[in-house]
């Protein structure tokens, strides 16, 4: 509540009487909108559904990127450092990962561990490739979990592309999957599962010891491209 | 535990949008008719108003209080003018913005004198005057919402309360 400083015996005045003003205002409009019934005309009907899609998607996008924020405050005060050994770089990389994926009537969970022994080794691995007229504009580095945020420069933030990698040591995923179909495909060798739900693309799989997922408001196939030029990049061939 | 959740729908998450519009369509279209006196200009004044509250959804709490009606009807009539400000530069009428009032408010009954003096002022000042003391935003906060700035909402604000007190005066009334 904004603290009430009256300066003048108007503004004495106006916090005394203005509320009552403004009832009295609404009242008189509550009284028309009552007798005369307005019934908008189809050209406002059509305006204002094309309205109420662009609140909603903005209104899932803010939630959604408080909610990721969150999540990465959560995971690093939960986050395990205890590593037993490093892995030689000239062994063969096995699979460490373990995962449980549990399908709800709405939306689909994956929870990832390492093996008990087995050792994270975080690399972080960029997108090569980012769809026309993209651009990175922010960034949240946790040290085992990174963000990266992009936007397509002309159309700002309903534009925008999610890009996240981290260890998967006791990590758990839930995706919207309601009245989606998740699909996979072999890229480069990796099972990349993806899917699109409520004008939302989600692509997502996991090397030997880390998961990957790139989320955005586009066409999957876009992301499916940028999944691509990571697990085909040479840095993601070395780990 | 890392626990990530994509944005999930709920029924119970309705879109506060589609509650805002459902609620107030009429006496937002209402409130910009008693300006600019035409069916299409209103409505295209109530969708520009729309379209501004949606960049201020979450500073938007409970959708059926008195704060949140008197702010969206206050946003519907502000932006009303902003549609007679265009009006006069394409010389389409003659009237000054500085002189436009909302057609509801300029009858005056006995026993609400101030109350009524106040509701009679140019809607540039009565908007700025009804955000401040009833609605109690900072002027930073109206300048946001009006899409004007800090100094231009001290200045209406300002000449508002010359003319209420020139208005008050010439009623008698004492303050």
């Amino acid at each position: 509540m904004k603290i009430q400083i009256a300066e003048d015996k108007l503004d004495v005045l106006l916090y005394e009487h203005m509320p009552r003003a403004e009832e009295k205002w609404i009242a008189a409009l509550e009284k028309r909108a009552v007798e005369e019934e307005y019934v908008p005309s189809k050209r406002f009907r059509e305006e204002m559904r094309g309205l109420a899609d662009k609140a909603n998607r903005m209104e899932r996008r803010k939630r959604m990127i408080k909610l990721l924020k969150h999540a990465a405050a959560v995971f690093l005060v939960f986050l395990s450092v205890s590593f037993i050994a490093c892995m030689s770089v000239e062994a063969t990389r096995e699979e460490f990962i373990r995962f449980i994926k549990k399908i709800h009537a709405d939306w689909t969970e994956y929870k990832y561990d390492l093996e008990e022994g087995a050792a994270a080794e975080f690399v972080l691995i960029e997108p090569g490739y980012l769809p026309e007229g993209y651009r990175e504009y922010d960034r949240e580095d946790m040290g085992d979990v990174v963000h990266i945020y992009y936007q397509n420069e002309k159309q700002g933030i309903d534009t925008e592309i999610i890009y996240e990698e981290s260890t998967a040591d006791g990590l758990t995923v839930g995706l919207d999957t309601e009245g989606a179909i998740i699909k996979t495909k072999d890229i480069g060798g990796e099972n990349v599962e993806y899917f699109e739900n409520k004008d939302m693309g989600y692509v997502y799989w996991t090397d030997a010891d880390t998961y990957y997922n790139i989320i955005g408001y586009i066409d999957v196939n876009e992301l499916l491209k940028m999944a691509d030029s990571i697990i085909n990049s040479k840095k993601y061939k070395e780990k | 535990m890392f626990l990530y959740m994509a944005a999930i729908d709920t029924p119970e998450e309705k879109s506060k949008f589609e509650e805002l519009y459902r609620k107030y369509k009429e006496i937002m279209y209402y409130a910009a008719l008693g300006i600019l006196k035409d069916r299409d200009q209103s409505e295209d004044a109530v969708s520009q108003a729309l379209f501004k509250i949606i960049d201020h959804l979450d500073e938007i709490g409970d959708i059926d209080s008195q704060k949140t009606k008197g702010f969206v009807i206050t946003v519907a009539e502000h932006t009303a003018i902003d549609c007679y400000r265009k009006m006069r530069r394409e010389k389409l009428t003659e009237m000054n913005e500085w002189e436009v009032y909302s057609q509801y408010t300029q009858e005056f009954e006995e026993g609400n004198e101030v109350e009524d003096c106040i509701n009679s002022l140019p809607v540039n000042y009565a908007a700025v005057l009804r955000l401040r003391y009833s609605l109690g935003y900072s002027d930073e906060e109206i300048a946001k919402f009006l899409g004007i700035t800090k100094e231009n909402v001290r200045a209406r604000a300002k000449r508002g309360k010359e003319k209420l007190g020139q208005i008050l005066k010439e009623r008698g009334i004492r303050y």
